[in-house]
């Protein structure tokens, strides 16, 4: 008895040990911020070539290394490639990866999870060990496998990262699926006879709808973090492209005498880390407060 | 609260005390940064090509190969070749002993290449050595090597740390961990090695400047060389200036900037034997045409290739062999394809290929450093031509799996060999699905590269390597862009420091107080 | 006891489906353990040797048979890349590993817990503000970028620590600082909420009611309970970062199991590989298990509940 419920506890637990509680007291911002910086980021993702027109990837030996200037806000790169125009065509690919990423974890992660939390027992049981294998296997040699097979490319990136967030995906929604069983109208409609699908689309689902939209807004910003640490490593997607966490990592080479290359773009991963976060938390306040 | 925030001061003070009470003791000792930890000290079974810069400061060899290519004398102060080619007698050094006092003789020798023969399989100069019959000693100081076919890259393989002389009681009594317990005649022995970390060395004793490239006739003035690994170019970097280390190899030239114009560094730089190429595959269209593959040499602007990718260090090289490597010839650049890109535009257009009618080719790379800013600036060369290429950076060994399937077009690459038979490895079709990885045969040029392996007279066998050099120019199935130059900086409380083929040669070497 | 020995029985058939899982996968990776360790120049023999020391000849699963045979008698095999044994390769790696990890947790769990506590203590003021406000933006900081930066002020511009190696405890404070940074932001925020929430529960109040001094009910009461997903939180955190402090390792030096796997992979190593990945899961389940105990001995609804 007391084995079961701890494994309970802990994972109701977990619920919150996954959601970082990102707050700023600051009386709109706290509500607008994040709102504002994804809307932005959203909006580069789209209309880069209208932004800032012409080929991100375009090289130019004379122009090397230059510091930021009018005619390069954010300077110029190691093969004379303006950081801007590469910053803000790079959204696109940062984006994506961060978005299917957190899609492919999150839609088989919460399915077993409400599976294992639904029926409980052997499944349970079974899918609990499995995830918890999965943990153990690091996130980086996945990369690198999966590297190795298929080659560096952005859909490799995504896949690496998404497979890595399922079994974060199906604790949450285990531990969440626990508590709204246990929750006394869903009892009530056991006990009234409806069946199993029933209760999960009618009273599960609805009711971790919520909890599950703030974990994957939020997981989008950390995935954000998770590229470029393999892009550091040299995992990440291939040249040229401008994608954030390959040109943080670049810029690495010159940091001493280039500073922007360096800057930049780690503001802008923070930055939209950042939104992300506080998006997450300004969604779930809505909802507490409804 | 109170309390937590008495607590949180007093945290703070300590760490940043902590980081007051820090300040690295100079002495004696010298660090040197690395970028490869050896596997083994046994020169004869080791594989990696981070060894040879640390079995120099072990071991001797019977000839070594100066800067400008030249072979000299070492442990054998002469040697004389048989008419006939068959036959190389090298005559000892006297005096020479093992840092354990055993004497440096002509049973050594015998030994050593016997055991290569052996054990060697792992070695990269096992095939050279296979090439002789029998070692003969004649008398204590002079051994004779029966060749079964006249080689002329026996005494470039002979200079090798791979061929360092061992001493035979050591290897015996030591037996499965002698790897790990290298005894040579060397300046320097093995102190410690804790594995994947630190190797300390300490002078030999016994050490009596027996080396023709060093002045010193004692053990060296130094105390301990600690040798440590990284492979991070910008941590090398720090911990020279931070005083963690006096000497750090660099391979790129981004972070040896910060060391220029620096009052207390200095920067050594070693040509190596090594050369960036792009190697086709010309076992399918586009590049199995020799004329596509001339127009993308014309194509590649090899300036701005070593300027971008290695900030300048190094040299744009046209034919297929770097200037340090016997046989290089300047006279072979007019015949290159220099670069033009209209012209190459023009003759891509011809063959069906311009921006209105574009191709799709993949470039095939591997994570080595500076290989993918040359794929960056290759692929927008490329892209201007209507050739658009995708990159496929893997790591090093699926590299030459799929190069070997010939699943690429272009193979961004390099090989690093102390001499021109290094064309026979790459492009020989006897060599294809191994190291030939471009599916490039041509019997003329085979016919040449075999004749070049047995030349023994120079001038013949330089002729011999430029008529060869120009057919690969005019076939053109690999384009040279640049010979890599490895740059080492050294702290100026370190003096008396020289490079050869990128070892640290510290016999000389004084520490300032 | 019990629960500890099912717990662990549980661990094997996991562990097991791991290690076939990493076997049968390095099998698909192209390029072998010949192509990565040997050098172009090397002769067939070499290769063939190398190929009859892994017996690559033989099937995948018979060669994981023997593998696991092997482990049953303590044979972790040896590594193809230097012949030293799994295991000896292994123990090096480990002290750094728990070295920066350990470090890293504790030094995120004081620092964590005290800004959380103060946040809580002093709710609704400017310190409270401040301090979430400044983990908040410190959780969106890449952890690598965060190293560099003190790395360069620290140990370049101000001299006061070394950057590099693995010599002496000194060489951890800027990693273990790096990867603490990157922790300290949950654990700040979720001490603060799990502090008001407790104390906003029947029993604190209750115990206030009854008089206890408040100093007493603060740590009699309120922070066991509020401990619970913290230590959840930090027993989650620290199973993400055995395996993955690569970068940090690289960045410093530091020979660590992370890096270890990694450069099996790439050497297409199949016994290091396995053993590097069977230890990065049995420190895992370690940790969730150390878990699962503080939870228990944490909660007193668990601990008073019928066996």
């Amino acid at each position: 008895m007391a084995a079961r419920l701890s494994i309970r506890t802990l994972n109701g637990n977990l619920t919150r040990a996954h959601l970082p509680d990102v707050q700023v007291h600051l009386a709109l911002p706290k509500r607008f911020l994040g709102a504002a910086i994804v809307l932005v980021v959203c909006l580069m993702a789209l209309f880069a070539p209208q932004i800032v027109p012409g080929d991100p990837s375009q090289i130019d030996a004379r122009s090397r290394l230059q510091a930021p200037s009018l005619e390069h806000p954010f300077g110029t790169d190691a093969f004379g490639r303006d950081l801007f125009r590469r910053v803000v065509h790079g959204a696109q690919p940062s984006l994506g990866v961060s978005v299917f990423a957190v899609a492919l974890g999150a839609f088989p992660g919460i399915l077993l999870g409400m599976m294992a939390g639904r029926r409980g027992r052997w499944l349970d049981h079974l899918l609990t060990q499995v995830m918890d294998a999965w943990i153990a296997l690091p996130g980086v040699l996945l990369a690198l496998l999966l590297a190795a097979v298929m080659g560096r490319s952005l859909v490799v990136l995504t896949l690496a990262l998404g497979v890595g967030t399922i079994p974060m995906f199906y604790r949450v929604a285990r531990a969440e699926t626990l508590r709204i069983r246990s929750a006394l109208y869903v009892e009530a409609a056991v006990s009234l006879g409806a069946d199993s699908w029933r209760i999960t689309r009618a009273h599960v689902l609805p009711n971790i709808a919520s909890s599950m939209i703030v974990l994957c807004t939020v997981m989008v910003g950390r995935m954000l973090l998770a590229t470029s640490a393999l892009s550091f490593i040299g995992l990440g997607a291939p040249p040229p492209s401008p994608e954030w966490g390959g040109l943080l990592a670049e810029g690495r080479t010159h940091m001493h005498e280039a500073w922007w290359l360096m800057w930049f773009p780690g503001l802008i991963i923070a930055l939209t880390t950042f939104g992300f976060y506080l998006l997450g938390n300004s969604v779930r306040d809505q909802q507490a407060g409804e | 609260m109170k309390t937590t925030r008495a607590i949180l001061l007093a945290v703070t003070a300590l760490v940043l005390l902590t980081g007051v009470l820090t300040t690295g003791a100079q002495d004696n000792n010298v660090t040197m940064i690395v970028t490869r930890d050896p596997v083994s000290l046994d020169p004869q079974s080791t594989l990696d090509p981070g060894a040879p810069i640390l079995l120099a400061y072990i071991y001797d060899t019977l000839v070594y190969q100066a800067e400008d290519g030249r072979i000299l004398p070492s442990l054998a102060e002469s040697w004389t070749v048989a008419d006939d080619n068959l036959a190389i007698t090298f005559d000892l050094a006297p005096g020479v002993v093992f840092s354990d006092g055993a004497p440096l003789n002509a049973d050594a020798v015998v030994y050593t290449f016997q055991r290569l023969q052996e054990i060697g399989q792992r070695s990269l100069i096992y095939s050279d050595i296979m090439n002789v019959s029998a070692f003969e000693k004649l008398d204590d100081l002079s051994v004779r090597f029966h060749l079964i076919q006249p080689s002329a890259t026996l005494l470039s393989a002979l200079t090798y740390p791979y061929a360092g002389i061992l001493n035979p009681a050591a290897v015996e009594a030591a037996g499965e961990a002698y790897g790990q317990q290298p005894v040579g005649s060397g300046p320097f022995v093995l102190d410690s090695w804790i594995p994947e970390n630190t190797l300390t060395f300490v002078p030999n004793p016994l050490y009596g400047g027996h080396r023709p490239w060093t002045e010193a006739q004692t053990p060296p003035a130094i105390d301990k060389l600690t040798v440590v690994f990284s492979t991070d170019e910008s941590a090398r970097a720090s911990a020279l200036l931070a005083n963690e280390a006096d000497i750090a190899y660099f391979a790129s030239g981004s972070q040896v900037s910060r060391f220029e114009g620096s009052a207390d560094f200095r920067i050594l730089e070693s040509p190596g034997r090594a050369l960036n190429f792009l190697g086709f595959n010309t076992g399918r269209a586009p590049f199995d045409n020799a004329a596509v593959r001339r127009a993308i040499g014309q194509l590649v602007n090899k300036d701005d290739v070593l300027l971008l990718a290695a900030d300048g260090v190094g040299e744009v090289v046209n034919g297929p062999l770097p200037p340090t490597i016997f046989g290089y010839n300047p006279e072979l650049d007019a015949s290159a394809a220099n670069y033009d890109p209209e012209a190459a535009a023009a003759t891509l257009a011809e063959h069906g290929i311009s921006p209105e009618h574009p191709v799709s080719i993949s470039i095939l790379t591997s994570t080595f450093p500076t290989f993918s800013a040359i794929a960056t600036i290759l692929q927008a060369e490329l892209a201007a031509v209507g050739i658009n290429a995708e990159i496929n950076v893997l790591d090093f060994s699926a590299v030459r799996e799929i190069a070997v399937a010939g699943d690429y077009d272009i193979l961004i690459t390099r090989y690093d060999w102390n001499d021109p038979d290094v064309l026979w490895r790459y492009l020989g079709t006897a060599n294809q699905g191994n190291t030939n990885r471009y599916f490039y045969g041509n019997p003329d040029l085979d016919a040449l590269l075999q004749q070049g392996q047995t030349a023994f007279d120079q001038d013949a066998r330089f002729d011999i390597y430029a008529e060869a050099q120009r057919m690969i120019l005019e076939d053109a199935p690999i384009i040279a862009l640049y010979m890599p130059v490895t740059d080492v900086v050294v702290s100026n409380r370190l003096q008396g420091v020289s490079l050869l083929h990128s070892h640290v040669v510290l016999e000389d070497a004084t520490l300032a107080p | 006891m019990r629960f500890l020995l099912r717990r662990l029985l549980q661990a094997i058939p996991t562990l097991l489906a791991l290690s076939l899982v990493v076997f049968l996968t390095l099998d698909l990776v192209p390029g072998s353990a010949a192509s990565a360790v040997l050098d172009d120049a090397s002769s067939d023999a070499a290769k063939s040797l190398l190929c009859q020391q892994l017996s690559c000849d033989q099937p995948v699963l018979t060669r994981y048979v023997s593998y696991l045979g092997g482990l049953l008698h303590g044979e972790w095999g040896t590594s193809i890349r230097n012949g030293r044994p799994v295991f000896d390769e292994i123990m090096l790696r480990l002290p750094s590993t728990l070295a920066l990890t350990v470090g890293a947790i504790a030094v995120a769990a004081l620092v964590g817990g005290m800004l959380g506590s103060i946040a809580a203590a002093h709710q609704g003021t400017r310190w409270d503000t401040a301090i979430t406000g400044v983990v908040s933006v410190a959780a969106s900081l890449p952890s690598f970028w965060v190293a560099l930066i003190l790395v360069s002020i620290f140990a370049l511009q101000l001299g006061w620590l070394p950057v590099f190696g693995s010599g002496s405890p000194r060489h951890y404070v800027i990693p273990v600082l790096s990867v603490a940074v990157a922790l300290i932001p949950g654990i700040t925020l979720l001490t603060r909420s799990s502090l008001l929430e407790t104390r906003r529960q029947m029993f604190v109040v209750a115990a206030h009611a009854r008089g206890i001094p408040q100093r007493a009910v603060f740590w009699r009461h309120i922070e066991p309970v509020a401990a619970i997903p913290i230590v959840s939180y930090i027993g989650v955190q620290a199973v993400h970062l055995v395996g993955s402090l690569v970068a940090i390792e690289v960045i410093f030096n530091l020979p660590g199991l992370g890096g270890l796997a990694v450069q099996a992979a790439l050497d297409r190593d199949p016994f290091l590989l396995q053993g590097a990945t069977l230890t990065i899961a049995v420190i895992t389940f370690a940790i969730l298990l150390v878990v699962d105990v503080l939870v228990m001995i944490l909660d007193p609804r668990i601990a008073n509940a019928p066996a």
